[in-house]
């Protein structure tokens, strides 16, 4: 076994794993971030996408040696932050607003990569933010009000 | 978790798996897909063994996830061979270059080279060196390997012909001095040979240690039934009471003290209790803590101390107070020598625990056959392996059949057992083959160790400069088991007082057992340890009477016609005067630039400081004064091939080349017609152990013999005039089944191999019609109570410079160039004996400046640190050859002598940088840092 240690969040965690156990695992059972989901286990569904060092990955595919001095972010970390300023985040706004989360099981991995998108710079443009959401199942939506909320707030304001 | 289909390309070729999503790519490219070639040697992506190219990448496959592959191409070893059996350009320069040793981190590293000359053509050599910084390799210094790279590098810029490997290939008569290139090389650089852990053969079992957290301990076993019931699929659990013979095992028939699996106490971290066989997954489901065992923890005793306190519990009955085994050196009166010295110096030297870090870990795999069993396993002893599992399995050793793999790496670590207890037992009580992979923390647990020692020395000269008396003492913590530790206890008297005429000397020496991982053999038993006190004496001593260091030593030096602190008379083949000499121009060059650069410092920013240091050492070859013999046999089969059936085992240092070299020269015939058996218990006689230096010096002998033997029935058979003169000038051809003599006056006689009867040999599948015999024990005596005889038939010699840089405010030292001249008599293989020197500077700056291993800490590569190629110097290699008449073709050894000087010449190169002697190993920067601010404060 051996310590690893990296950011989630914004803030300093370690764990003293071995270093297959999966990303996912770890944070849902070793940090108690259970935000993040468990679909399918194979990187098919996209429920536990997180952000490593801004990308999106399946966190179920991720060995936590991997992790090894890097950036996590979970779908807590987009409330956490946003909580600081008083809300939501924007996107998790957006999502209730357009009534982009139904049972809500899709929905963290669903922000992670929406927000993977709008941060590397994606605009309301609705074919690049389907490609976007691509690696995300969501079985209750039709994801038409999911992608309705990430153009919302891809749109710049007038 | 459950299985997926995962499709990738490896090598050009696609291919899916089902596999688990999680599963380490490097298991799915050995297990899946038979693709052995990358090697696992720490599963936490410390060593590199496991480098592949992933997308181009380079990656470690334990760390990636099968998923992750899905869908990318993969290049592995394999995948740069030019075609079939034929090495691709960078593993030809591997090859040529003698890159390879041991061979385990070669698949790594040449996949981390193919990534970076692919990424850069033109990469400088900084640039080679920083793109295998994460490859770690423990034979080779890393020298060869950076040059094979830049090699490859320059013959690719100029579009030179690819695939093709330009080693020499000697005529008769002219291998021994050549650089021939491995004989066993190139299935090390193909990535097909194959290592401890790549034998699997169908309906394996795995074994598994369950392994004691305490370092003493009492413990109960509870009931096993509820754990049966809950595995079915657990074929067997072995206690100590389950081992079919004798459960204590030892290199010395009087040191038989360790158990294959611990009787109710434990004596060190790790100690194995009880074994599980079942299936990998049966095993993976049961944790350590699903067993039912009950533990007792008792106060440890844990280093010397603590053993040799009055109060101390006796961990072995037959050893009250701890103490294993004395060693005693005595000749003339040193107290009064001493006292009537012009000056006298006095060191306390302290050194730790070092772990042989072989980047393969220990591993093999049983077989029962009938009423036999056998193993095929990584090891340096296969005959002492033998003897051991016959031992235990309550069987006679002729039932026992150990076959060699290609090993990853020993340096002393794999003398002892490692997996073959285990997997021994388990297969004779289930018949069915079982495997053992130790992991790398389980290696660096179980495994035995370098004595850390303990030494107080004190060394007198006159006033002209001559040495006059040496005391010395040293306590070695010799942990749990014996194991070596009487090797180290006998083998340190003789050396301790370091390569140096004394008029006086007295050298004791204790092994005590304390509850530490065992302590055994590491290249150099204790000599090493000996000479940090030997060498820091010398430069106090020059220092003190204000001459040159090297000087100092130089007059003081043994030399053909001294005598000995036990009493033998060197004859002949002792070149450290010519080593020093070789070394005085480099000497005096390093210690100017060394001034002039240090002149410099404190103003102008430069904080940095320079030193040269030196050491120099001697070791005495084979075993100390035991009959070591080795017996070799080379035959010609009926259909005309030249085989040699040598049981000398090559762990990487090159023995399979050197004795086909020195072979094929005694028989007179190219070295590429000489094809070798090697190892196989049941096919090759015992040459002895790859261990003490010796299988240059005593199995060359018993390989010479051999091959004048079969010379000499050939010239017979042929009917030549007379053989025993005029004989050597005489060629010998192989032709489709028959042998051509040719005579130097032009008559030429055939041998027709068809009419020939078989003749026997030990391998009896070999039909050899025409066969020698050779044997070599080397001439020693036993020594008296003072330790005077004639320990070994003769001795290696070197000295080392090290220029160093020391950084006073971090207390960090940069080697920056090391100069190494040794004796070893002749050089068979250059190649290889430059390999040997650089791997043991290597390890011996390793043991200078950053190898502490704690037990139940350090059991991994990560806390514990090898040197990586970013530690290494520059390393220039004189090779003196004083030639040793019993020797073959002159030849001594060169194994562990390498490795003697470097920390010495290291630890007197901070010295002279900064002015503190460091005596507690390592000289780790915090340390360093700390003599540094204790001498501004005094």
């Amino acid at each position: 076994m051996s310590a690893y240690r990296f950011l989630v969040n914004g803030a300093p965690a370690q764990v003293d794993v071995p270093g297959m156990r999966r990303l996912l695992d770890v944070l849902r059972d070793d940090l108690g971030l259970t935000g993040t989901k468990e679909g399918c286990g194979e990187g098919e569904c996209g429920a536990c996408s997180v952000l490593l060092d801004g990308q999106v990955v399946d966190a179920c595919l991720v060995p936590v040696c991997q992790v090894e001095g890097r950036i996590v972010r979970t779908v807590e970390g987009l409330s956490l932050a946003a909580r600081e300023r008083g809300s939501l985040d924007t996107l998790q706004e957006a999502f209730l607003e357009h009534g982009a989360a139904q049972c809500g099981i899709c929905t963290p991995g669903m922000l992670m990569a929406a927000r993977a998108y709008l941060d590397a710079g994606g605009g309301p443009d609705d074919e690049s933010i389907r490609e976007a959401i691509a690696g995300n199942l969501c079985r209750c939506t039709g994801y038409t009000k999911i992608v309705d909320a990430i153009v919302a707030v891809a749109t710049p304001l007038e | 978790m459950t299985a997926v289909d995962i499709a990738f390309e490896v090598n050009g070729r696609q291919t899916t798996v089902h596999v688990e999503p999680m599963r380490r790519l490097s298991d799915v490219l050995r297990d899946e897909l038979g693709l052995f070639g990358t090697k696992v040697g720490c599963e936490a992506g410390d060593c590199g063994a496991c480098t592949v190219r992933l997308g181009g990448r380079q990656v470690e496959s334990c760390l990636v996830p099968a998923a992750q592959a899905n869908g990318t191409t993969i290049q592995t070893v394999e995948g740069l061979a030019a075609r079939d059996g034929v090495a691709g350009d960078l593993q030809a320069a591997f090859l040529d270059h003698g890159a390879a040793q041991c061979g385990i981190c070669t698949p790594g590293m040449l996949m981390a080279a193919e990534t970076l000359l692919a990424a850069d053509p033109n990469a400088d050599d900084a640039a080679i060196r920083d793109g295998i910084g994460g490859v770690l390799c423990r034979c080779t210094g890393y020298v060869k390997i950076v040059e094979a790279i830049a090699a490859t590098r320059d013959a690719r810029l100029v579009g030179a012909a690819t695939g093709v490997g330009s080693p020499v290939v000697p005529v008769a008569g002219a291998a021994v001095g050549s650089r021939i290139a491995k004989v066993d090389g190139l299935p090390r650089v193909l990535g097909t040979a194959r290592y401890g852990a790549d034998h699997r053969p169908d309906d394996v079992l795995a074994v598994r240690a369950i392994r004691s957290p305490h370092a003493r301990a009492r413990f109960e076993i509870g009931d096993l039934a509820p754990l049966r019931s809950r595995h079915p699929g657990l074929v067997d659990i072995i206690t100590a009471a389950d081992v079919p013979g004798q459960n204590r095992y030892g290199i010395y028939a009087t040191g038989k003290d360790q158990p294959a699996l611990a009787d109710g106490v434990v004596r060190h971290p790790g100690e194995a209790i009880l074994a599980l066989v079942a299936d990998e997954a049966t095993l993976a489901a049961i944790a350590d803590s699903d067993l039912p065992i009950t533990w007792e923890p008792l106060p440890p005793v844990r280093g010397l101390d603590d053993a040799l306190a009055a109060e101390a519990p006796t961990l072995h009955d037959a050893s009250p107070g701890n103490v294993l085994i004395r060693g005693r050196l005595a000749r003339g009166d040193v107290d009064a020598a001493l006292v009537a010295s012009h000056a006298t110096a006095t060191i306390d030297v302290e050194t730790t625990f070092v772990e042989h870090a072989y980047i393969e870990p220990e591993a093999g795999v049983a077989r029962r056959v009938g009423d036999r069993i056998e193993l095929t396993v990584s090891t340096q002893a296969p005959y002492m392996d033998r003897d051991e599992v016959a031992l235990i399995l309550g069987i006679p050793p002729a039932d026992v059949r150990i076959i060699p793999t290609a090993c990853g790496g020993g340096f002393g670590g794999k003398l002892d057992l490692g997996v073959h207890a285990l997997i021994a037992i388990a297969a004779w009580r289930t018949g069915r083959p079982v495997q053992a992979v130790w992991t790398r923390p389980e290696s660096m647990a179980a495994s035995p160790k370098r004595h850390p020692s303990r030494i107080r020395a004190t060394a007198g000269v006159d006033a002209d400069g001559r040495l006059t008396a040496y005391r010395f003492h040293g306590d070695f913590d010799t942990g749990a088991y014996a194991s070596w530790g009487p090797t180290v206890a006998n083998r340190v008297p003789v050396h301790a007082m370091g390569p140096y005429g004394f008029d006086a000397v007295l050298a004791t020496t204790r092994a005590v057992y304390t509850n530490n991982p065992p302590a055994g053999a590491f290249r150099g038993f204790g000599v090493p340890q000996a000479s940090i006190a030997h060498e820091a004496l010398m430069d106090d001593l020059a220092a003190q009477l204000q001459i040159d260091a090297l000087e100092f030593r130089l007059t003081n030096a043994l030399r053909a016609g001294s005598t000995t602190a036990s009493g033998q008379r060197l004859d002949a083949s002792a070149g450290l005067p010519a080593c020093l000499e070789a070394l005085r121009p480099h000497w005096q060059r390093l210690r100017a630039e060394a001034a002039a650069h240090n002149a410099g410092a404190g103003g102008s920013g430069v904080r940095v400081r320079r030193g040269v240091g030196i050491g120099a050492m001697w070791y005495g070859i084979g075993n100390t004064s035991m009959s070591n013999p080795s017996t070799i046999e080379m035959g010609v089969t009926d259909d005309a091939r030249v085989v040699l059936f040598c049981g000398a085992v090559d762990i990487g240092q090159g023995a399979s080349t050197v004795l086909v070299q020195i072979a094929a020269d005694a028989l007179g015939v190219p070295a590429g017609v000489v094809e070798l058996v090697s190892g196989d218990t049941d096919r090759t006689a015992d040459a002895g152990k790859s261990s003490a230096s010796r299988q240059t010096f005593v199995s060359g002998n018993a390989a010479r013999l051999a091959a004048a033997d079969l010379r000499r029935q050939i010239l017979l058979l042929a009917e030549v005039a007379d053989p025993t003169t005029g004989a050597d000038a005489a060629a010998i051809t192989f032709e489709e089944g028959r042998i051509v003599v040719t005579e130097p006056g032009g008559r030429t006689s055939e041998i027709d191999l068809a009419e020939l009867p078989l003749v026997p040999v030990r391998d009896v599948s070999a039909a050899c019609v025409i066969a020698g015999r050779g044997t070599f024990d080397p001439r020693t005596t036993p020594l008296d109570a003072d330790g005077q005889g004639v320990p070994y038939q003769t001795y290696a010699f070197g000295a080392q410079l090290a220029d160093v840089e020391v950084d006073p405010e971090l207390g960090t030292v940069k080697v920056r160039r090391i100069v190494a001249a040794h004796d070893v008599g002749r050089a068979i293989n250059p190649t290889q004996v430059e390999g040997q020197i650089h791997g043991g500077i290597a390890q011996g700056l390793g043991f200078a400046l950053m190898e502490a291993y704690v037990p139940g800490r350090t059991e991994n590569l990560h806390d514990y640190l090898i040197p990586t190629v970013g530690d290494m110097p520059e390393i220039e290699c004189l090779l003196i050859e004083d030639p040793e008449p019993s020797g073959p073709y002159g030849a001594k050894g060169v194994g562990e002598p390498a490795l003697i000087p470097t920390a010495p010449a290291i630890l007197g190169a901070i010295h002279d940088a900064v002015g503190v002697r460091i005596t507690q190993l390592p000289a780790t920067p915090d340390r360093v840092r700390a003599a540094i601010l204790a001498r501004a404060g005094a």
